[in-house]
């Protein structure tokens, strides 16, 4: 039986230990008797107090059962590197639990690896650092911004912090993990480097050929490879050539017209025209805004 | 509780000697001075002018602090004596 309370054994009888407890004011439970003895229960604090009474030879008093308390208390004692050790591995397990100590990346787009890495430990997630320090919501928001991204979960499991990304299927291996490259020479404009870092800033002047963006990130002293992703508008010359029967009004409009490029803005022109067999050639030099990109869909 | 402290005091009874019997558990007895008796069958308790003399089966003393006492098992018979 469990008890709340010592049980002790006296022997008298039941009436005499009775009135000898009512008159110290002792709380006694569960009172029986046993033969010649006499058993009950007292507090803990009452203990001594009741042997004090029956201190004399004449009454036989024993204990018969711990209390759940005491025995606790002496149990513990007896095995304090046991209670110790297990006191230690539940504080460690509670204080690993407001830690990080691994980042997983799961799903189609565990091949973005390196730069989910990149962006949760931007955002404050790492090894051995607390989770509260992490900026979840961005994090997400930046991994779905990463090139064919179209899923992204980050949750804690234990002191785990798994991010489960998503591709999309059609997309899925038609990745490029080359850097960006200019392909006309000209003026970077501006650049953006939404994976990888921008080799170039805007006023630098490329020719065909030059990285804009490489397929690495810097991390400390350590350079990192990752996916390059991003795009730059370069501002390019160019002259073309149109051959009209005569010099007017019209012939001009339509040679300008024949500037006209697939998905790039013309920001300047200058004309002139020299006469050939037949007519006039324009030539007109022009400036325009070109666009090149990578792993942007 | 203060229904049953109304009842007995319209009826010019002392709550302080009241007693509570339960079938089949046990009572509560109060302004109990002295236990006379105390066996299985039978536990006497001597109060200020009365003498109150429980009988039952398997009687045990739940608690008895003060003047208080609780009385396990089962109560058949609860007589008064001046």
């Amino acid at each position: 039986m469990i008890n709340n309370y010592c049980v002790l054994s006296v022997v008298s009888t039941a009436e005499a230990a009775l009135k000898k407890l009512k008159k110290s004011k002792i709380a006694v439970y569960d009172c029986r008797k046993r033969g010649a003895e006499f058993i009950f229960g007292v507090k803990d604090k009452d203990v001594k107090k009741v042997f004090a009474i029956f201190s004399k030879p004449c009454y036989n008093i024993t204990v018969v059962e711990k209390s759940v308390r005491k025995s606790l208390f002496y149990g513990l004692v007896l095995r304090a590197g046991l209670a110790a050790g297990a006191a230690a591995f539940i504080a460690a397990a509670a204080l690993a639990n407001f830690f990080v100590l691994k980042i997983e990346v799961s799903g189609s787009g565990s091949y973005l690896k390196n730069e989910v890495l990149k962006i949760v430990s931007d955002e404050g997630a790492a090894r051995f650092k607390p989770y509260s320090s992490f900026n979840g919501s961005v994090a997400t928001g930046r991994i779905l911004a990463l090139p064919s991204v179209t899923f992204c979960n980050i949750e804690k499991r234990g002191s785990v912090l798994v991010v489960d990304v998503q591709v999309d299927e059609e997309h899925y291996g038609a990745v490029s993990s080359k850097p960006l490259v200019s392909d006309a020479d000209g003026v970077v404009r501006s650049i953006v480097a939404v994976c990888g870092t921008a080799a170039v800033s805007a006023g630098d002047t490329v020719k065909k050929g030059d990285t804009l963006i490489y397929a690495h990130t810097v991390s400390g002293e350590e350079t990192v490879k990752c996916l390059a992703a991003g795009y730059a508008e370069l501002e390019c010359k160019k002259t073309c050539e149109y051959f009209a029967r005569e010099e007017n009004d019209e012939n001009l409009k339509y040679a300008l017209s024949s500037l006209l490029l697939e998905s790039e803005t013309v920001i300047s022109h200058t004309y002139k025209t020299v006469p050939v067999d037949g007519g006039v050639n324009y030539v007109i030099d022009f400036t325009y805004l070109h666009k090149v990109s990578i792993n942007l869909t | 509780m203060k229904l049953l402290e109304q009842i007995l005091s319209e009826m010019g009874a002392d709550t302080l000697k009241s007693f509570t019997v339960i079938p089949r558990f046990g009572g509560y007895f109060r302004s109990v001075k002295s236990i006379n008796e105390f066996g299985e069958n039978k536990i006497v308790l001597v109060l200020r002018k009365e003498v109150v003399t429980v009988t039952g089966e398997k009687l045990e003393v739940g608690k008895y602090f003060e003047e208080d006492i609780f009385i396990k098992g089962e109560i058949k018979e609860v007589k008064i004596d001046k």
